[in-house]
């Protein structure tokens, strides 16, 4: 399992590469262009190397690398629409995330050499972690489309911070009810089995 | 407490935002959704305040090198439930994992009790301390984590390994007054047979020889060889210059084994035995009787590791003043420096009777690298070196040049019991 956790991770590298890649297309100076698709190749080798050596430090550059390329082309130069970008973001989220699983589990997992009461144990929590990160990643994703119109809001001149801030309000709001003793039972028993 | 993953994101986070306001780009700042989305999960997901008490168990306190021992480590939950708890019990690298593992991760539910246990294999001589326990909790999405360290420690002493030497007749020549196990080449009480003589009024009748009186119509009586004891001192050679290898298949454990064994050995016979130990510092067992001066011999060598940088000559001044003169010196040493035999010599002629016990360093870098034709070359040099610095030692001492992948007893089988006169 600590393999299939590795290649995962290797594999989500060499992955969120590609939408990059295919952005530097609109860059028109070759020189440029050949310096950036250098430090993106650099940036996936680093990755590799981080999900190789178990060690998700390095990975810092390539989410840098890729981020930059990915989303500050997509966003100004090709104008992709909302809905991708989000979804490299939170693919890059992902990412890190797997990286950072590998770093906590590969070791432990590596040195089962038998099959063992507690060998199944420390796969069962490794895989509910993998299922939970999966459940959060897709439920960012989905909040943050759900919270989109809200940055559609017209509420004076500076209406995106405004809807920042609301979102912000809300998911505070949320966390409180969650969170403080006094909060109405439903939503702490709701949480509780979520924990 | 976060994680640098969590510590990242709102790092990232953050950036996009400032990047945002920058550019003023409402799109960037619906980029920071996710994260701000993923944080706000994770911080809903925090694993609880750690209330786990841990306790350790072990099948044994006192073991020697490649014995099995089993630990037991039990944790009880006296908290919430965690959803992922890493166990990392602190392990001595030296102490080799062979089933089972102390570094797990569980999830553990209110009051619940998970027992993790492992079976670890000394594989050099020594005395461990086996723990702290480090528990860690995390939320599945490596966002936060809580950490413990339960200081339950355990001590795990683990004697040298003991070669079966009991075939092998390693006994001091000049003996002591009192009785012993050891041939004295003197008429007294004992049970070997020595010579006859006339029978005189007193003498036992179940010590006359009737055989021989038969035959001569005169009364003879039999005569015994004394056993006595003698006394012998063992000299380890632990300087770290005379290190060759890796620490479990050093020379220097190596000579630890074959010291250990030989003590057994000579203490089995009802002699008496001291231990010098040249390292750090140079210490030493006075010469002792018995089963409980083993165990002072054994305490004495678990502590020994390769060190120090001392003239081997100092052996000789420790020897000359403090241990009696007449005992059997036997030297454990790889012979890697020209000092060592000088010291050999200087004790030979201080009278002493001297046995070298010599684990090869040469055998000991052989095993260490495979068919090299420049390793094959370079052990074939090293190897007449090392007999033709063997052949001139032996002008003072017996000596016994032992390749520490074989057993001892195959060694010392050579060994006479009665070192010649020079």
């Amino acid at each position: 399992m600590d393999r299939l956790l590795r290649v995962a991770a290797i594999a989500a590298v060499v992955g969120m590469g590609i939408p990059p890649m295919l952005e530097l297309g609109v860059i028109g100076h070759p020189n440029q262009r050949a310096a950036a698709a250098t430090i993106l190749v650099l940036a996936a080798i680093v990755g590799v190397y981080s999900a190789f050596r178990r060690w998700p430090l390095p990975a810092r550059f390539t989410t840098i690398a890729y981020g930059t390329f990915g989303v500050g082309l997509g966003l100004f130069a090709t104008d992709r629409p909302l809905h991708l970008l989000l979804a490299y973001v939170v693919g890059l989220l992902g990412m890190n995330l797997l990286l950072y699983h590998v770093f906590s589990y590969g070791p432990v997992l590596a040195a089962f050499r038998r099959e063992g009461p507690l060998a199944r144990r420390t796969r069962a929590v490794v895989l509910r972690s993998l299922a939970f990160s999966g459940g959060a990643l897709a439920l960012a994703y989905g909040g943050s489309l759900a919270l989109l119109p809200l940055f559609a809001l017209d509420i004076g001149p500076r209406d995106a911070v405004s809807a920042l801030l609301l979102t912000l309000a809300l998911l505070f709001v949320l966390l409180l009810l969650s969170l403080l003793p006094e909060g109405p039972p439903s939503v702490r028993r709701l949480f509780a089995r979520l924990r | 407490m976060r994680t640098s993953l969590a510590v990242g994101l709102l790092g990232g986070a953050a950036l996009l935002l400032a990047f945002a306001f920058l550019a003023q780009s409402w799109r960037a700042l619906a980029l920071v959704l996710p994260v701000v989305l993923y944080l706000a999960i994770g911080t809903l997901l925090a694993p609880p305040a750690l209330t786990v008490s841990a306790s350790r168990e072990m099948s044994r306190d006192r073991t020697s090198v490649g014995q099995e021992v089993e630990v037991r480590l039990r944790l009880v939950n006296e908290g919430q439930k965690i959803a992922s708890l890493e166990v990392f019990d602190n392990l001595p690298g030296t102490l080799e994992v062979v089933q089972g593992s102390p570094h797990v991760h569980v999830a553990m539910r209110a009051k619940e009790v998970v027992d993790v246990a492992y079976t670890v294999v000394p594989v050099v001589k020594g005395e461990y301390v086996i723990g702290p326990v480090l528990l860690r909790a995390r939320d599945p999405l490596g966002l936060s984590y809580e950490e413990d360290l339960v200081r339950d420690e355990a001590r795990l002493v683990v004697a040298p390994r003991m070669e079966d030497v009991r075939r092998v007749r390693v006994v001091p020549r000049r003996v002591r007054a009192l009785m012993g196990q050891v041939r004295s080449r003197q008429i007294g009480l004992g049970l070997e047979f020595f010579s006859l003589r006339d029978y005189a009024p007193g003498d036992e009748i179940r010590h006359v020889n009737w055989k021989a009186s038969a035959r001569r119509d005169k009364l003879f009586t039999n005569e015994y060889e004394a056993e006595r004891s003698g006394d012998a001192i063992l000299i380890l050679d632990a300087r770290g210059e005379s290190e060759v290898g890796p620490i479990a298949r050093s020379t220097t454990e190596a000579g630890i084994a074959a010291t250990v064994s030989l003590a057994a050995k000579i203490l089995e016979t009802r002699n008496r035995v001291g231990l010098i130990v040249q390292r750090d510092v140079l210490d030493w067992v006075y010469p002792g009787y018995g089963r409980k001066q083993l165990y002072r011999i054994v305490d004495a060598l678990v502590h020994v590791r390769a060190g120090g940088e001392w003239p081997f000559e100092h052996v000789t001044w420790v020897l000359a003043r403090f241990f009696p003169p007449d005992a059997q010196i036997i030297i454990v040493s790889p012979l890697l420096d020209a000092r060592a035999l000088d010291v050999i010599a200087d004790l030979r002629g201080h009278g002493f009777d001297v046995l070298v016990v010599s684990p090869s360093p040469v055998e000991i870098e052989r095993a260490m690298y495979g068919d090299d034709p420049y390793a094959a070359l370079a052990y074939r040099v090293l190897r007449m070196e090392r007999e033709a610095t063997i052949q001139t030692l032996r002008s003072y001492a017996d000596v016994v040049d032992w390749n520490p992948n074989e057993p001892l007893a195959v060694a010392l089988k050579g060994v006479k019991p009665y070192p010649r006169r020079r």
